[in-house]
Protein backbone atom coordinates (compact mmCIF):
# COMPACT_ATOMS: atom_id res chain seq x y z
CA UNK A 1 0.00 0.00 0.00
CA UNK A 2 1.36 3.70 -0.84
CA UNK A 3 2.04 6.48 1.48
CA UNK A 4 -0.93 8.22 -0.10
CA UNK A 5 -3.00 5.43 -0.05
CA UNK A 6 -2.40 4.35 3.47
CA UNK A 7 -2.91 7.94 5.01
CA UNK A 8 -6.21 8.04 3.23
CA UNK A 9 -7.31 4.47 4.51
CA UNK A 10 -6.04 5.55 7.79
CA UNK A 11 -8.54 8.82 7.91
CA UNK A 12 -11.52 7.15 6.82
CA UNK A 13 -10.57 4.06 9.08
CA UNK A 14 -10.70 7.05 11.74
CA UNK A 15 -13.94 8.52 10.25
CA UNK A 16 -15.87 5.19 10.64
CA UNK A 17 -14.76 4.89 14.50
CA UNK A 18 -15.84 8.25 15.14
CA UNK A 19 -19.31 7.43 13.32
CA UNK A 20 -19.49 4.30 15.42
CA UNK A 21 -19.22 2.23 11.95
CA UNK A 22 -17.71 -0.80 11.32
CA UNK A 23 -14.57 -1.06 9.95
CA UNK A 24 -14.11 -0.26 6.89
CA UNK A 25 -12.51 -1.96 3.40
CA UNK A 26 -10.47 0.29 1.28
CA UNK A 27 -9.32 -0.75 -1.79
CA UNK A 28 -9.29 2.49 -3.82
CA UNK A 29 -8.94 5.84 -3.82
CA UNK A 30 -12.13 6.58 -2.45
CA UNK A 31 -14.82 5.37 0.34
CA UNK A 32 -18.89 5.96 0.07
CA UNK A 33 -20.88 7.30 2.94
CA UNK A 34 -24.50 7.16 3.09
CA UNK A 35 -26.08 10.22 4.55
CA UNK A 36 -29.84 9.84 4.72
CA UNK A 37 -30.83 9.16 1.43
CA UNK A 38 -27.65 10.53 -0.40
CA UNK A 39 -24.36 9.03 -1.01
CA UNK A 40 -21.22 11.38 -0.08
CA UNK A 41 -17.96 9.92 -1.51
CA UNK A 42 -14.79 10.59 -0.52
CA UNK A 43 -11.72 10.35 -3.16
CA UNK A 44 -8.34 10.81 -2.58
CA UNK A 45 -6.13 12.53 -5.79
CA UNK A 46 -3.15 10.47 -6.86
CA UNK A 47 -0.65 12.55 -4.71
CA UNK A 48 -2.64 11.36 -1.69
CA UNK A 49 -2.35 15.40 -0.45
CA UNK A 50 -6.28 16.16 -1.60
CA UNK A 51 -9.39 14.99 -0.79
CA UNK A 52 -12.47 15.59 -2.61
CA UNK A 53 -16.23 15.39 -1.12
CA UNK A 54 -18.51 14.38 -4.16
CA UNK A 55 -22.19 13.64 -4.13
CA UNK A 56 -24.28 13.05 -7.55
CA UNK A 57 -26.46 15.94 -7.70
CA UNK A 58 -28.41 15.33 -11.14
CA UNK A 59 -29.34 12.78 -13.37
CA UNK A 60 -29.91 13.71 -17.28
CA UNK A 61 -32.63 12.07 -18.99
CA UNK A 62 -31.46 10.05 -22.02
CA UNK A 63 -30.07 11.64 -24.26
CA UNK A 64 -30.36 15.29 -22.39
CA UNK A 65 -27.33 17.19 -22.30
CA UNK A 66 -26.12 18.57 -19.35
CA UNK A 67 -26.14 22.64 -19.38
CA UNK A 68 -22.08 23.61 -19.72
CA UNK A 69 -23.15 27.34 -18.67
CA UNK A 70 -24.93 26.66 -15.74
CA UNK A 71 -22.39 24.01 -14.67
CA UNK A 72 -19.55 27.07 -15.38
CA UNK A 73 -21.93 29.69 -13.78
CA UNK A 74 -22.17 27.74 -10.83
CA UNK A 75 -18.67 27.26 -10.38
CA UNK A 76 -17.80 30.70 -10.79
CA UNK A 77 -20.16 31.44 -7.93
CA UNK A 78 -19.58 28.75 -5.69
CA UNK A 79 -15.67 28.92 -5.87
CA UNK A 80 -15.97 32.10 -3.60
CA UNK A 81 -18.90 31.20 -1.72
CA UNK A 82 -17.99 27.81 0.47
CA UNK A 83 -15.70 26.63 -2.33
CA UNK A 84 -17.58 24.27 -4.26
CA UNK A 85 -17.45 23.26 -7.70
CA UNK A 86 -19.61 21.21 -10.39
CA UNK A 87 -17.77 18.50 -11.56
CA UNK A 88 -19.69 17.27 -14.93
CA UNK A 89 -19.90 13.32 -16.13
CA UNK A 90 -21.61 13.56 -19.50
CA UNK A 91 -20.81 10.21 -20.60
CA UNK A 92 -22.89 9.24 -17.50
CA UNK A 93 -25.18 12.24 -17.62
CA UNK A 94 -24.11 13.42 -14.36
CA UNK A 95 -23.15 16.19 -12.37
CA UNK A 96 -21.41 15.84 -9.00
CA UNK A 97 -20.78 18.41 -6.26
CA UNK A 98 -17.46 18.85 -5.06
CA UNK A 99 -15.54 19.83 -2.43
CA UNK A 100 -11.61 20.01 -2.47
CA UNK A 101 -9.86 19.33 1.83
CA UNK A 102 -6.23 19.44 2.75
CA UNK A 103 -6.02 15.73 3.90
CA UNK A 104 -3.84 17.35 6.89
CA UNK A 105 -6.12 19.67 7.37
CA UNK A 106 -9.49 17.38 7.66
CA UNK A 107 -10.55 16.14 11.39
CA UNK A 108 -12.18 12.83 11.74
CA UNK A 109 -13.86 13.97 14.81
CA UNK A 110 -15.71 16.18 13.09
CA UNK A 111 -16.80 14.13 10.50
CA UNK A 112 -20.59 13.74 10.77
CA UNK A 113 -20.64 17.33 10.77
CA UNK A 114 -18.68 17.65 7.72
CA UNK A 115 -21.05 15.00 5.60
CA UNK A 116 -24.32 16.66 7.04
CA UNK A 117 -23.15 19.99 5.57
CA UNK A 118 -22.05 18.51 2.16
CA UNK A 119 -24.92 16.82 2.27
CA UNK A 120 -27.32 19.15 2.41
CA UNK A 121 -24.87 21.55 0.07
CA UNK A 122 -25.66 18.76 -2.49
CA UNK A 123 -29.18 18.77 -1.98
CA UNK A 124 -29.12 22.36 -2.62
CA UNK A 125 -27.17 22.68 -5.73
CA UNK A 126 -29.57 20.11 -7.06
CA UNK A 127 -32.35 22.12 -6.88
CA UNK A 128 -30.65 25.03 -8.22
CA UNK A 129 -29.59 22.84 -10.76
CA UNK A 130 -32.79 21.81 -12.08
CA UNK A 131 -35.10 25.17 -11.03
CA UNK A 132 -32.45 26.49 -13.46
CA UNK A 133 -32.80 23.97 -16.52
CA UNK A 134 -36.65 24.30 -16.37
CA UNK A 135 -36.17 20.18 -15.96
CA UNK A 136 -38.49 17.80 -13.22
CA UNK A 137 -36.40 14.70 -13.52
CA UNK A 138 -35.79 13.60 -10.01
CA UNK A 139 -32.13 13.57 -8.84
CA UNK A 140 -30.50 9.71 -8.59
CA UNK A 141 -31.37 8.07 -5.70
CA UNK A 142 -29.92 4.73 -6.64
CA UNK A 143 -25.98 3.69 -4.80
CA UNK A 144 -23.59 3.98 -7.11
CA UNK A 145 -22.58 0.30 -8.40
CA UNK A 146 -19.05 0.44 -6.97
CA UNK A 147 -18.33 -0.39 -2.94
CA UNK A 148 -21.09 0.39 -1.03
CA UNK A 149 -19.47 1.96 1.65
CA UNK A 150 -21.46 2.60 4.63
CA UNK A 151 -24.53 3.77 6.22
CA UNK A 152 -24.65 6.35 8.20
CA UNK A 153 -27.56 6.70 10.18
CA UNK A 154 -28.80 10.79 10.71
CA UNK B 1 -4.43 51.34 9.36
CA UNK B 2 -5.72 48.05 7.42
CA UNK B 3 -8.68 46.01 9.06
CA UNK B 4 -7.67 43.01 6.95
CA UNK B 5 -7.08 40.13 8.54
CA UNK B 6 -3.71 39.37 9.75
CA UNK B 7 -3.16 36.04 7.47
CA UNK B 8 -3.58 38.50 4.19
CA UNK B 9 -0.95 41.19 5.35
CA UNK B 10 1.61 38.26 5.92
CA UNK B 11 1.01 36.27 3.00
CA UNK B 12 1.40 39.81 0.83
CA UNK B 13 5.16 39.95 3.06
CA UNK B 14 6.03 36.33 1.65
CA UNK B 15 5.03 36.79 -2.13
CA UNK B 16 7.56 39.88 -1.66
CA UNK B 17 9.97 37.39 -0.83
CA UNK B 18 8.79 34.98 -3.30
CA UNK B 19 8.20 36.94 -6.72
CA UNK B 20 10.08 40.33 -5.94
CA UNK B 21 10.01 43.19 -3.74
CA UNK B 22 6.93 45.23 -4.43
CA UNK B 23 5.17 42.07 -5.86
CA UNK B 24 2.48 41.82 -3.23
CA UNK B 25 -0.07 44.31 -2.10
CA UNK B 26 -3.53 44.47 -0.35
CA UNK B 27 -6.80 46.23 -0.22
CA UNK B 28 -9.74 46.08 1.32
CA UNK B 29 -11.00 43.03 -1.01
CA UNK B 30 -7.88 41.19 -0.40
CA UNK B 31 -4.56 40.33 -1.31
CA UNK B 32 -3.36 40.26 -5.07
CA UNK B 33 0.25 39.21 -5.93
CA UNK B 34 2.29 39.65 -9.77
CA UNK B 35 4.04 36.54 -10.87
CA UNK B 36 5.38 36.71 -14.32
CA UNK B 37 3.26 39.32 -15.61
CA UNK B 38 -0.69 37.73 -14.55
CA UNK B 39 -1.58 39.14 -11.51
CA UNK B 40 -3.23 36.56 -8.72
CA UNK B 41 -5.53 37.12 -5.91
CA UNK B 42 -6.43 36.10 -2.81
CA UNK B 43 -9.68 36.78 -1.67
CA UNK B 44 -10.97 35.20 2.10
CA UNK B 45 -14.12 32.96 2.30
CA UNK B 46 -15.13 33.97 5.75
CA UNK B 47 -18.29 32.08 6.13
CA UNK B 48 -16.52 28.92 5.10
CA UNK B 49 -12.95 29.52 7.26
CA UNK B 50 -11.11 29.29 3.18
CA UNK B 51 -9.40 31.46 0.80
CA UNK B 52 -9.86 31.84 -2.74
CA UNK B 53 -7.00 31.90 -5.01
CA UNK B 54 -7.51 32.86 -8.35
CA UNK B 55 -6.94 35.39 -11.74
CA UNK B 56 -8.58 36.12 -14.75
CA UNK B 57 -8.04 34.26 -17.89
CA UNK B 58 -7.89 36.59 -21.29
CA UNK B 59 -11.44 35.77 -23.36
CA UNK B 60 -10.68 34.49 -26.92
CA UNK B 61 -10.86 36.62 -29.34
CA UNK B 62 -14.01 36.88 -31.61
CA UNK B 63 -16.27 33.93 -30.09
CA UNK B 64 -19.05 34.01 -28.35
CA UNK B 65 -18.43 33.32 -24.37
CA UNK B 66 -20.28 30.44 -24.97
CA UNK B 67 -17.92 28.32 -27.44
CA UNK B 68 -15.70 27.58 -24.52
CA UNK B 69 -17.90 26.56 -21.61
CA UNK B 70 -17.79 23.19 -22.65
CA UNK B 71 -14.08 22.57 -22.66
CA UNK B 72 -14.26 24.98 -18.93
CA UNK B 73 -16.53 22.10 -17.73
CA UNK B 74 -14.16 18.96 -18.74
CA UNK B 75 -11.51 20.66 -17.61
CA UNK B 76 -12.79 21.41 -14.37
CA UNK B 77 -13.88 17.94 -13.84
CA UNK B 78 -10.39 16.18 -14.54
CA UNK B 79 -8.38 18.84 -12.57
CA UNK B 80 -10.81 19.48 -9.46
CA UNK B 81 -10.07 16.27 -8.47
CA UNK B 82 -6.42 16.46 -9.16
CA UNK B 83 -5.74 19.47 -7.68
CA UNK B 84 -8.63 21.63 -6.36
CA UNK B 85 -8.28 24.00 -9.85
CA UNK B 86 -11.67 25.07 -11.60
CA UNK B 87 -12.71 27.20 -14.23
CA UNK B 88 -15.84 29.66 -13.34
CA UNK B 89 -17.42 31.38 -16.72
CA UNK B 90 -19.58 34.11 -16.05
CA UNK B 91 -21.56 35.17 -18.89
CA UNK B 92 -23.41 38.50 -17.34
CA UNK B 93 -20.00 39.67 -16.38
CA UNK B 94 -18.06 38.15 -19.21
CA UNK B 95 -16.11 36.72 -17.16
CA UNK B 96 -13.63 33.77 -17.20
CA UNK B 97 -11.41 33.15 -13.95
CA UNK B 98 -8.78 30.00 -12.80
CA UNK B 99 -9.06 29.36 -9.07
CA UNK B 100 -8.87 26.75 -6.39
CA UNK B 101 -10.22 27.40 -2.74
CA UNK B 102 -8.38 25.94 0.46
CA UNK B 103 -8.53 26.20 3.68
CA UNK B 104 -7.66 29.24 5.41
CA UNK B 105 -5.04 28.08 7.42
CA UNK B 106 -3.13 26.69 4.31
CA UNK B 107 -1.88 30.50 3.44
CA UNK B 108 0.23 30.55 6.57
CA UNK B 109 2.95 28.44 4.88
CA UNK B 110 5.28 27.94 1.73
CA UNK B 111 2.72 25.54 -0.12
CA UNK B 112 0.73 28.55 -0.38
CA UNK B 113 3.23 30.39 -2.47
CA UNK B 114 3.56 27.12 -4.79
CA UNK B 115 -0.41 27.53 -5.16
CA UNK B 116 -0.21 30.67 -6.39
CA UNK B 117 2.76 29.91 -8.74
CA UNK B 118 0.68 27.06 -10.33
CA UNK B 119 -2.49 29.72 -10.53
CA UNK B 120 -0.35 31.95 -12.63
CA UNK B 121 1.89 28.84 -14.55
CA UNK B 122 -1.65 26.89 -15.01
CA UNK B 123 -4.08 30.08 -16.56
CA UNK B 124 -1.23 30.07 -19.71
CA UNK B 125 -2.49 26.75 -20.39
CA UNK B 126 -5.71 27.46 -19.65
CA UNK B 127 -5.79 30.53 -21.73
CA UNK B 128 -4.51 28.47 -24.80
CA UNK B 129 -6.84 25.53 -24.50
CA UNK B 130 -9.71 27.45 -24.48
CA UNK B 131 -8.49 29.44 -27.40
CA UNK B 132 -8.21 26.73 -29.05
CA UNK B 133 -11.86 25.59 -27.54
CA UNK B 134 -13.24 28.70 -28.68
CA UNK B 135 -14.70 28.70 -32.29
CA UNK B 136 -15.55 31.94 -34.48
CA UNK B 137 -19.04 33.80 -34.47
CA UNK B 138 -21.27 31.92 -36.75
CA UNK B 139 -19.20 28.74 -36.90
CA UNK B 140 -19.82 25.23 -36.05
CA UNK B 141 -19.86 23.63 -32.55
CA UNK B 142 -16.76 20.95 -32.75
CA UNK B 143 -16.88 17.71 -31.73
CA UNK B 144 -17.15 17.70 -27.54
CA UNK B 145 -13.68 16.78 -25.21
CA UNK B 146 -13.51 13.58 -23.82
CA UNK B 147 -13.47 14.01 -20.22
CA UNK B 148 -12.35 11.22 -18.17
CA UNK B 149 -13.87 11.26 -14.77
CA UNK B 150 -14.26 7.67 -13.18
CA UNK B 151 -11.23 5.94 -12.45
Amino acid sequence: MSDSQSRFAEFIKACTKVLELPDPTIGGDNYLFQVGDRWVELKRNERGDLVNFLSAIYLAPPDGELRDDLIASFNTHYLFNGGFSLVADPENGRIYLGRTHRLAALDARDIRRELLAFAGTASMAGTWYMRNEDETTAPPSAPPRENPGSFLKV
Amino acid sequence: MSSLPRILVDFAGACDGRFGAGSAGYNDDGAFVAVEGRTVHVNLDQNANRVVLWTEIERPQNSPIGSFEHAAVGYTAREFLARGLAIGVNRKADLILLGRSIEQDALAGDDALDLVEEIAREAEAVGAMLQKAARPVGAAAPAGDAVIFRS
